[in-house]
């Protein structure tokens, strides 16, 4: 599963998956743009919902969090 | 209360040395207490407005609290109190501009930045982001907080509430960096900003008088004029809750670098950017039906469509709604529509675009293709502040035509500029203090200049300090000479 | 307490207190590279006035003050220091702090303070703009430091002219800029005179600074020939502010508090001028009341006798102001009073109508309000007038002929000579001539 995220952020960004700091955003490799466009991308993936609430800049500033967010979401469905 | 008063001096410091004296955990009374006698300046009825909007919301977040997750109660009770915040800034807005003010019309100031606020407190509670506030006193402070009541930033509750609740603590830097910041803030304010404002107030009163260069000029100069006034503003109330031991969020990150209309956005009024992408842009693309266009879209025409089509409808509500926030004219939807297209456009069409640099051979890395970037933003941003300020859209053609027919470059270096509100030695002033700034927000960018100067020996920072509160008193444009001016973002 | 906590608040306290001294030092550097004062009386004046071994006696007021007392004068007859510290436009709350100064510095006797109807008039603080803040600045620009300057200046106008009152360089700032006059500025104030507060720069075609506050003016007015603007509409005491009446009781209050004699003071206005106002005799009875509740001597010198003062017009710069050979007239009877040699009672009128019953009628001038002109004279239904004008551009023409009528104009925005013929509708032998330059 992980792979899988990361080669969804990888197509986004090829930059993401490198990045070992704690800001996606903040370093500027993702915006709230792209953001769409990832949700989109995880949903189709996974088969999973990702609600309003949850696209929240600490759920998505770092490819680790973005993967439990996953995680979280497949377990609870 | 002006911000550009001595009154407004002599209550800040009054404020800072009683919030100080008393101890931390009732440091929020004092706030509130000033706060109410700050905003009852505008009028007891406006305060009597604000409170009641206020109350209703705080009831409001404890019922969405109390109520089970997932029921429609819950729902209708959210829409409900939004849409009514929505609609009453949107009818007083609109009344106010058509001057039918009155009754419950009656514009109370700052409305455009508190019912924000409280629509992303009761987002955030129904979100299940941030607990319902009990204490109505509280709630109460955090909603007339007087440094944000005016001209915001939009803050967040959850943040900014603890922080009053808590109580700032009083160092010796905060003060200080707190003080050299509001000095800034002044010198911005008044001798930039208002300076400007002699030269931009005489040509755009009259456009059809004068020619394309100058209206032109006055653009770039209004570009300049409304950063100083606004920042100036952001930089005088967070230098001021900075003494007070409080962090308001940030406004403005050197907007003028920016090197495309979105990253624009990210460094200009950021926290009402930040407040159409979290409560109108994630909300509208991440809604059910929007996720569903987007899925059938992805399948049946193509995946980048499929994104596309999110973004242009969700960014479309927003910079609608952005334009109109900004005012009820046909004129703020036309200055709405201009960014929308040019963010929309470039978004969607990013790839075609790298493609046609690529073509060009432009070299997308280098400092002059940088500095190009930054020019033509702020020349985007210039021609929006034109829209903005034109009062008929005879008047926007007469512009267009003048820019393009009849420019006379020649207004440029015929004294024509030194006549229009600012003699020369004004107009000096007005690059000199402007080029220093941009100075300043260059060496701010490497890091920040206040610990720099905290670094210097003492008699140059005692220097510096003394310089710079004496320009702010020397070259201001205020007094009897002048009027007093104010802020350009205060009749929202 | 911890040595290092009191030392890191020593340590800011002395850095806060080093860089407002830096700020005010500034601003020091930039009055003197903008504020033109090398022609200013008051600058002299008030270096004078600090640097007096001691003053005896103390002349406090506006221009009525600062031309009519002649120090030297009165130094000699009364073998004391005198000290004049009238100021042009001089308003009462000046008067006061000054006073205030003066009672605390110096060892005084006697403090004689002006009170001119034309100043109680003009007295409203909170309508000072720039141009009637001129009178405050000129005082309070030489005024040391002190709390009382600061609440002087506090009180003197609204708020947003703080900055100005404080910070006079803020002024005329733009004036910095201008390099051709920043260089001649400094090259005046770098001269010697200006330097040691010389007169140099005082002196003029028309008066001059004489020493320790007096400024003598050589002008005389020629017999009858009185060019005014007063004498449209009669003096009205109720028109004077609350604020006058404050700021004398605070005067008679300091003077009484620190044991110093006050003497309320009218110098001597032309005939003209009381003529003109119609109603003298009411200000004058009401500073008489005043005087008489607070104990104090009330000199009014408009109720002179003729044979102690003449008040010809050639005493007169103006119709308001003596010239130096009436202040030297005037302070020599100044000088007799305190002295004792006459007493006010013996040498006065018990009003002003009975002054001028025992005055003779005769043509004083003319009050002229744009190009409307209105002859002023004593007892003028006495006479009929006969008004030419000669202008400086144009045909001499006549206004009237020989008529009782006192109302006139002359086309507006014209300049000349106005001749006019006052002859006794009884006697007609009896005329005199004058001409008056408009």
């Amino acid at each position: 599963m992980e792979q899988k995220v990361l080669k969804i952020l990888e197509e986004l960004n090829e930059d993401i998956p490198a990045y070992e700091g704690d800001n996606l955003f903040d370093a500027g490799l993702l915006d709230s743009l792209q953001a769409v466009d990832l949700v989109g991308e995880l949903e189709d993936a996974f088969d999973i919902e990702i609600d309003a609430k949850d696209v929240v800049e600490d759920n998505f500033k770092s490819k680790d969090v973005i993967i439990a967010l996953v995680k979280r979401l497949l377990e609870d469905s | 209360m002006s911000l550009v008063s001595l009154k407004f001096i002599g209550f800040s410091i009054l404020t800072a040395m009683v919030y100080f004296l008393v101890p931390k955990k009732y440091r929020w009374m004092v706030l509130l207490s000033s706060s109410i006698l700050f905003y009852m300046e505008t009028g007891k009825r406006a305060l009597f407005h604000l409170g009641m909007a206020s109350l209703f919301v705080f009831l409001a977040g404890i019922y969405i609290e109390r109520s089970p997750v997932k029921t429609k109660k819950r729902k209708f009770v959210l829409i409900a109190s939004v849409l009514l915040l929505a609609g009453w800034l949107a009818a007083v807005k609109t009344a106010g501009s058509k001057g039918w003010g009155g009754g419950f019309l009656f514009v109370p100031l700052g409305i455009s930045y508190f019912s924000f606020s409280l629509i992303s407190y009761l987002a955030d509670v129904y979100w299940e982001k941030e607990e319902a506030v009990t204490n109505f006193l509280k709630f109460l402070t955090y909603v007339l907080f007087f440094p944000k009541i005016l001209q915001g930033p939009i803050t967040r509750h959850k943040d900014l509430a603890a922080q009053i609740n808590e109580g700032g603590n009083l160092t010796y830097k905060n003060v200080c960096f707190g003080t050299q910041r509001m000095i800034y803030g002044y010198f911005k304010k008044m001798v930039i900003a208002d300076r400007a404002a002699l030269f931009t107030n005489t040509v755009f009163a009259q456009v059809s008088q004068y020619s394309g260069s100058v209206i032109l000029v006055a653009s770039f100069i209004g570009a300049f004029q409304l950063y100083c006034d606004f920042s100036g503003y952001m930089d005088i109330v967070l230098g001021f809750t900075q003494i007070l031991g409080i962090r308001m969020d940030e406004n403005f990150d050197h907007p003028f670098f920016s090197r495309g209309a979105a990253e624009f956005w990210r460094k200009w009024h950021i926290t009402l950017g930040s407040w159409f992408r979290d409560y109108v842009y994630t909300p509208v693309a991440m809604s059910h039906s929007m996720k569903r266009l987007g899925r059938w879209s992805r399948k049946n025409i193509n995946k980048r469509v499929g994104n596309s089509v999110i973004k242009l409808i969700a960014l479309s509500a927003v910079w609608l709604l952005t334009g109109l926030w900004h005012g009820t004219g046909w004129n703020y939807i036309l200055w709405g529509g201009y960014w929308g297209s040019l963010i929309i456009f470039s978004t969607i069409f990013e790839p075609e675009i790298l493609k046609l640099n690529r073509n060009l051979h432009v070299h997308t890395n280098a400092a002059s293709w940088h500095v190009f970037q930054r020019c033509r933003t702020f020349v985007i941003f210039s021609f929006g502040i034109m829209i903005t300020q034109v009062s008929s859209l005879y008047e926007i053609k007469l512009v267009v035509y003048k820019i393009v027919k009849s420019f006379q470059i020649w207004n440029l270096f015929d004294g024509t500029l030194y006549s229009l509100g600012l003699n020369r030695v004004n107009f000096n002033i007005f690059l000199v203090s402007l080029f220093l700034v941009g100075m300043i927000s260059l060496l701010q960018e490497q890091g920040s200049l206040r610990e720099r100067i905290g670094g210097l020996n003492a008699p140059v920072r005692w220097g510096i300090y003394a310089i710079a509160l004496s320009s702010v008193l020397f070259l201001g444009i205020y007094g009897v000479e002048y009027g007093s001016a104010s802020f350009a973002y205060e009749h929202f | 307490m911890d040595m290092k906590k009191v030392k890191t608040y020593a340590g800011r306290l002395f850095a806060a207190v080093c860089t407002w001294l830096l700020f005010l030092e500034l601003w020091n550097v930039l009055h003197y590279m903008i504020v033109d004062d090398t022609h200013s009386y008051t600058r002299v004046m008030m270096h004078e006035y600090y640097n007096q071994e001691n003053i005896n006696i103390l002349f406090s007021g506006a221009s009525l003050c600062y031309r009519s007392f002649d120090t030297q004068v009165l130094d000699e007859r009364l073998g004391v220091n005198t000290f004049n510290v009238g100021s042009s436009s001089q308003d009462l709350d000046a008067s006061y702090y000054l006073i205030k100064d003066a009672v605390n510095r110096y060892d005084l006797d006697h403090i004689y303070l002006e009170l001119s109807p034309v100043m109680a008039l003009y007295m409203d603080i909170e309508e000072r703009d720039s141009g009637k803040l001129n009178g405050t600045y000129i005082v309070s620009d030489y005024m040391k430091p002190s709390i009382s300057r600061t609440a002087y200046l506090l009180n003197a106008s609204r708020p947003e002219y703080y900055v100005n009152s404080f910070l006079p360089a803020r002024r005329n700032w733009e004036k910095l800029f201008d390099l051709a006059y920043v260089g001649a500025l400094l090259k005046k104030k770098s001269s010697a005179d200006y330097r040691d507060y010389g007169y140099d720069q005082l002196v003029y075609d028309t008066e001059y600074y004489a020493g320790k506050g007096y400024v003598a003016s050589k002008v005389k007015t020629s017999e009858h020939a009185f060019y005014g603007t007063d004498g449209f509409t009669a003096l009205k005491v109720e028109d004077i502010n609350e604020e006058w009446f404050q700021y004398l009781y605070k005067i008679i209050r300091c003077c009484k508090e620190n044991e110093v004699e006050l003497t309320l003071v009218c110098a001597p206005l032309s005939e003209y001028l009381l003529i003109a106002y119609e109603k003298y005799d009411e200000y004058h009875r009401m500073i008489e009341r005043i005087a008489g509740e607070e104990k104090v001597d009330f000199w009014d010198f408009n109720l002179i006798r003729k044979e102690y003062f003449s008040g010809k017009a050639e005493l007169y710069q103006d119709e308001a102001h003596l010239n130096m050979y009436g202040a030297k007239n005037f302070s020599e009877l100044v000088a007799d009073l305190i002295l004792g040699k006459v007493r006010y009672e013996d040498i006065c009128y018990e009003s002003l109508d009975s002054r001028f019953e025992a005055a003779e009628p005769g043509l004083c001038g003319v009050a002229h309000d744009l190009e409307d002109m209105k002859i002023i004279a004593n007892d003028g239904e006495m006479f009929e007038y006969q008004i030419r004008a000669i202008p400086d551009e144009g045909e001499e023409y006549l206004i009237q002929e020989f008529s009782c009528n006192t109302e006139f104009s002359v086309k507006a925005g014209e300049y000349g000579i106005l001749t006019i013929v006052a002859r006794r509708i009884d006697d007609w032998s009896d005329f005199t001539k004058a001409e008056i330059c408009y």
